[in-house]
């Protein structure tokens, strides 16, 4: 009964393969050989499903932790990857738009990418994909998260709240304002927040809030660093390509047309669909 | 009890692992996966210098700091100058040539896999997802006997073995005595292709999960109109939002049951057709052919070497 039992469980596992039907014999490796194997196989793919588990924002603690461990052996072998294609959602794309300045004074302008010249379109993707992972640094340019249009917008409204007897409301909305990162991150703060929540008794929340906190902290300072090491590098090839003497370099958000837009006849280019640009990057220091 | 289900578990485990299969399902991917490495290589000719420079689009400092450890590493730093790098680029695309027809493919894959990490390593910053399908099939091809079919080293050790043949004076034998038996290394390589294509289908189906616009049914659309992607103009679908939705709602579940469906003999051809659909659509409509090539080069893992012998005309077991 047991050996029946065996002899299904083994068709079940060749049926699941790539092969359907063919001959196949066993034992070719010792019981050894198979053993150590197995226990390679089954520590590579730990490794490998670590990476998607962890990278991507937000990650578990565990997740991170044992990535951590396994990160040497998937970064040799190039196997780091989350692995979110087009994930969580397909977004706007992100163009690099610079202007070079000649010593015979004429300006050149362009963008990465530029499906003109960027040929053939694989070479167009790896230009594109600068942009966009620039973009996803997360850190184009310092000062509030919030823009002073924005910021007079939620001023406005917590004083109409304060005015029609919504006091706490108004409160609430105006702590909704951000400050730069650099100032919600401060030691100041960090210290702050943990002794608030240390003596409400929450200490494990205290200790977890203050280890992200300091662990952005660093990951911020490391993508300022990241970003003008990587935009000089732009600015220098750009110069060498152009034969120029400055540069500027914008980011600029390309949205992503709705629905109506296009059936009202509107196109995918059209300016409207173009965010405004924000200056990253200028060796002409009246402009800096 | 418990011991029994161990003991089943393990007759599974064996009998997944470690059977043996015929390799040319594996020399198929080698050759397809070879051709698409060796092109987005020869793209970068154009724009090596650019590139792979230390003080240009991607400079040094950038790559150490995104990289965050030393075991990210790259060929480029150890060339005493860009001139003997370019050297190595084209060592490396003779390399990729040789892995692609299954020349010496035991040391071409190797030398194709070291190159193919290399610049994946330095070039982050204009990486996507071509480059991981790229290095993992190297990998898993240089893990198997991917040269023993479909592939130059094989014409060559046929032609060995008929020429020793006619010198024992026993012409007469088919060279059915040539035929490599079924090899466990191939099974082993073609499961791990088999089940990292399934962790990155996973991946990529939950981390849509998080994503409103496929929930909404309009994902698809963020994908269609994005002008710099676009390469065919699939606008005019803006007037037939339903079937935006079915199709937006169909490659999630298609990506989210991969893991699951591909398995099953009946569901598998099902999978297998939307995964064409999918890249093809991905490749056509927003010109990113070498992604879903190499997407479908990877689902090949898929069919059966019988099928794939028929399709290509090569039943003749000696090629």
């Amino acid at each position: 009964m047991a050996k029946k039992k065996n002899r299904q469980i083994q068709r079940q596992g060749v049926e699941t393969g790539q092969d359907d039907g063919e001959p196949r014999s066993q034992g070719f490796w010792s019981p050894r050989a198979r053993f150590i194997v197995s226990v390679l196989i089954i520590l590579h793919f730990a490794a490998v499903i670590s990476a998607p588990l962890a990278i991507p924002q937000p990650s578990s603690r565990l997740a991170r932790l044992v990535e951590g461990y396994l990160s040497p052996y998937t970064s040799l072998l190039y196997l780091r990857h989350g692995y979110r294609f087009f994930a969580p959602d397909p977004g706007p794309s992100h163009l690099l738009i610079f202007e070079v300045a000649c010593e015979d004074g004429t300006i050149i302008k362009g963008r990465f990418p530029d499906s003109a010249i960027h040929q053939p379109r694989l070479m167009y993707h790896r230009f594109f994909m600068v942009g966009e992972h620039f973009w996803n640094l997360g850190i184009i340019q310092d000062g509030p998260l919030f823009d002073q249009n924005e910021i007079d917008n939620i001023k406005n409204a917590a004083n109409l709240l304060t005015e029609n007897g919504f006091g706490r409301q108004a409160d609430w909305l105006l702590s909704s304002i951000p400050e730069s990162m650099s100032e919600i991150l401060s030691q100041d703060r960090i210290d702050q927040a943990f002794v608030d929540l240390t003596n409400e008794g929450k200490h494990v929340t205290a200790r977890n809030m203050r280890d992200n906190m300091i662990r952005d902290r660093e990951e911020l300072a490391m993508a300022r660093r990241h970003r003008d090491a990587w935009l000089s590098g732009i600015a220098n090839f750009l110069l060498k390509r152009f034969d120029g003497v400055s540069v500027r370099i914008w980011i600029q958000e390309h949205s992503i047309s709705d629905f109506d837009h296009v059936l009202d006849g509107g196109k995918l280019t059209d300016l409207s669909t173009y965010q405004p640009r924000q200056l990253v990057y200028s060796d002409d220091e009246e402009i800096q | 009890m418990f011991g029994k289900i161990l003991r089943n578990a393990a007759v599974v485990w064996d009998g997944f692992w470690f059977s043996r299969s015929d390799p040319f399902c594996l020399a198929i991917i080698r050759a397809f996966a070879g051709g698409i490495i060796f092109y987005t290589h020869v793209v970068w000719t154009i724009e090596l210098e650019s590139f792979f420079s230390s003080d240009q689009i991607l400079p040094v400092e950038h790559h150490q700091l995104i990289s965050g450890s030393s075991f990210v590493w790259s060929h480029f730093y150890w060339m005493p100058s860009f001139s003997a790098a370019i050297v190595a680029h084209y060592i490396g695309l003779v390399a990729m040539l040789f892995f692609c027809i299954g020349f010496l493919t035991r040391y071409s894959g190797i030398l194709t896999l070291f190159f193919a990490i290399s610049y994946a390593n330095r070039a982050i910053g204009a990486t996507f997802g071509l480059d991981q399908l790229n290095v993992m099939l190297a990998l898993y091809c240089v893990l198997g006997p991917s040269g023993s079919a479909f592939s130059v080293d094989r014409i060559l050790h046929v032609r060995r073995e008929k020429k020793r043949l006619l010198g024992n004076r026993s012409g007469t034998h088919d060279l059915q005595s040539t035929n490599e038996p079924g090899s466990v290394l191939a099974t082993v390589a073609i499961r791990c292709i088999q089940i990292h294509l399934c962790v990155i289908y996973l991946f990529a189906g939950w981390g849509k999960l998080l994503g409103s616009t496929w929930w909404n049914g309009e994902a698809i659309w963020g994908a269609i109109a994005n002008s710099e992607y676009q390469t065919i103009d699939l606008t005019w679908l803006a007037a037939f939002p339903f079937f935006i939705n079915a199709m937006t709602l169909v490659s999630l579940v298609w990506e989210v049951s991969y893991v699951f469906l591909i398995w099953p003999q009946w569901s598998r051809p099902i999978m297998l057709f939307l995964a064409v659909a999918v890249h093809l659509g991905i490749g056509l409509a927003m010109g990113m052919m070498e992604f879903g090539l190499i997407m479908l080069t990877a689902n090949i893992a898929f069919v059966s070497p019988k099928l794939l012998r028929r399709i290509t005309g090569c039943v003749a077991v000696n090629f």
